[in-house]
């Protein structure tokens, strides 16, 4: 059985459901928000249980889970009470007891191996180990660090931010956004409020395009994005107009590339992954980040790309495999 | 706030993208366009992340040894359902589309993001 963690509102989980459907893989989607009135939760001398919709089950019924985008635990008795917390910290503690027994081979990914494999700085370090070409980075609070590296790359150089790129504001005030930014002269003309917090700055690629890549086990999908900026370059951020006037091509990567990008995933033991990268007008590739838990449904509607099959194929092969291994468990 | 120097580079949201959110390959491109490629919750690391824990529990164990418990592993869990850090007040448009790749858990160690990061 595929076991799905997610919440009831992730289209992606959504999305290969529909497919799953009409595969014969038997799955379960838990969505974490409205979980608790249909599961039961027992363990008794090393032997775990979940129920659920009636059906007790096992941790060697388990033969995959797909590690989406689960939320906090969900419940109506629950209020913002301290009793409440406690409730429903006790209740998260259960369930994450209960798939704890679950081997970290059958998941997809499991949450330790997205974590150590979320951090940008130490990816560009593990990628440069790796093999990958990764642009000139500089993460600094000093200004004339920032001055001496703005100007070894001939004032070609980039702002990004390291955790996210969105500041959430409360009730109507508008959010905002940070996208990755080309730095001025007029940037450095006062940098006092580089103190206040380090920043990440990177010599500036000027891209022949974008790609993306999605890894789901020995599958590789390459997409190829293309969108200009005023001046007919390759926009900087690739993200920016709503990405409606992105142009999408399925590629092949250049092996060296594709023995990188597995060499990546053995490292961080990742099973999926989505990774930026992109080729220079020098037709050389780099390295930009790697996303564990990154999203790929949006290329299976945009760019043809066929995804969502990658994982029916590995998630089909997970089941075939904990079959056979009972079976011949069973023979002998 | 809007001392650092990275903030220089803040935009507004644009409404226009957000009434364009309810579906199809629009709502995906917007989840995309508006989702920076990393992760949410780092709290898992050494540093905590917002004071979290600076509340009840800190001032409770002030006097005395901590409980076995390390804190820390608890909040670094998810922010809680429904604060959409992409959307933002847009959570209920987005209903249908694709999340951003963030994964507001991606650094737990953890399965179900618990109480005590909202």
């Amino acid at each position: 059985m595929l076991f799905i963690l997610t919440n009831s509102q992730d289209a992606t989980a959504s999305y290969l459901v529909s497919i799953l459907e009409n595969s014969k893989i038997p799955f379960l989607r838990l969505d974490t928000d409205c979980l608790l009135s249909k599961i039961a939760i027992t363990y008794s001398n090393g032997k775990p249980g979940i129920k659920i919709d009636g059906r007790w089950y096992n941790e060697a019924d388990v033969d995959c889970i797909w590690y989406r985008r689960p939320e906090q635990l969900k419940d109506a008795r629950f209020d913002d009470s301290a009793e409440s917390r406690y409730t429903r910290s006790e209740w998260t503690e259960f369930i994450e007891c209960f798939f704890a027994h679950v081997p970290i081979a059958r998941w997809m990914n499991h949450p330790a191996r997205n974590a150590l494999a979320s951090r940008k700085l130490e990816q560009l370090t593990t990628a440069v180990e790796l093999g990958f070409r990764v642009p000139d980075t500089l993460a600094t609070q000093e200004a004339d660090e920032l001055k001496q590296f703005y100007s070894s790359h001939s004032g070609r150089v980039i702002i990004k931010p390291l955790s996210n790129g969105y500041i959430e504001r409360k009730g109507d005030e508008c959010d905002s956004l940070i996208y990755t930014n080309r730095l001025t002269e007029n940037h450095l003309s006062k940098l006092e409020d580089l103190k206040v917090c380090p920043a990440l700055f990177q010599q500036y690629i000027l891209k022949q395009s974008d790609v993306r890549i999605t890894v789901v086990d020995s599958d590789i999908h390459a997409v190829k994005l293309r969108a200009d900026d005023e001046s007919g370059a390759q926009r900087c951020d690739i993200r920016r107009n709503n990405m409606s006037d992105v142009a999408y091509e399925i590629i092949s990567l250049p092996e060296n590339v594709k023995d990188c990008v597995r060499k990546l995933m053995k490292h961080y033991g990742l099973r999926f992954a989505a990774i930026d990268m992109a080729v220079s007008v020098n037709g050389e590739w780099y390295f930009f980040e790697v996303n564990p838990n990154g999203q790929w449904a949006w290329l299976d509607l945009s760019a043809s790309t066929n995804i969502a099959q990658s994982f029916v194929k590995s998630f089909s092969k997970t089941d075939a495999f904990r079959h056979e291994f009972l079976d011949s468990k069973m023979a002998r | 706030m809007n001392t650092s120097f990275i903030l220089r580079f803040q935009e507004d949201c644009r409404d226009s993208e957000i009434k364009n959110v309810s579906s199809g390959t629009k709502t995906i491109t917007k989840a995309r366009a508006e989702s920076s490629d990393s992760d949410w919750d780092r709290s898992y690391g050494a540093m905590r992340r917002d004071s979290v824990m600076a509340g009840t529990a800190t001032r409770t164990f002030a006097g005395g040894e901590g409980s076995d418990n390390d804190k820390d592993y608890q909040i670094f869990r998810g922010r809680p359902a429904n604060v959409n850090p992409v959307a933002g007040t847009q959570t209920q448009t987005r209903v249908s589309a694709e999340a951003p790749d963030e994964d507001r858990g991606a650094n737990q160690f953890c399965t179900i993001p618990s109480c005590f990061s909202s």
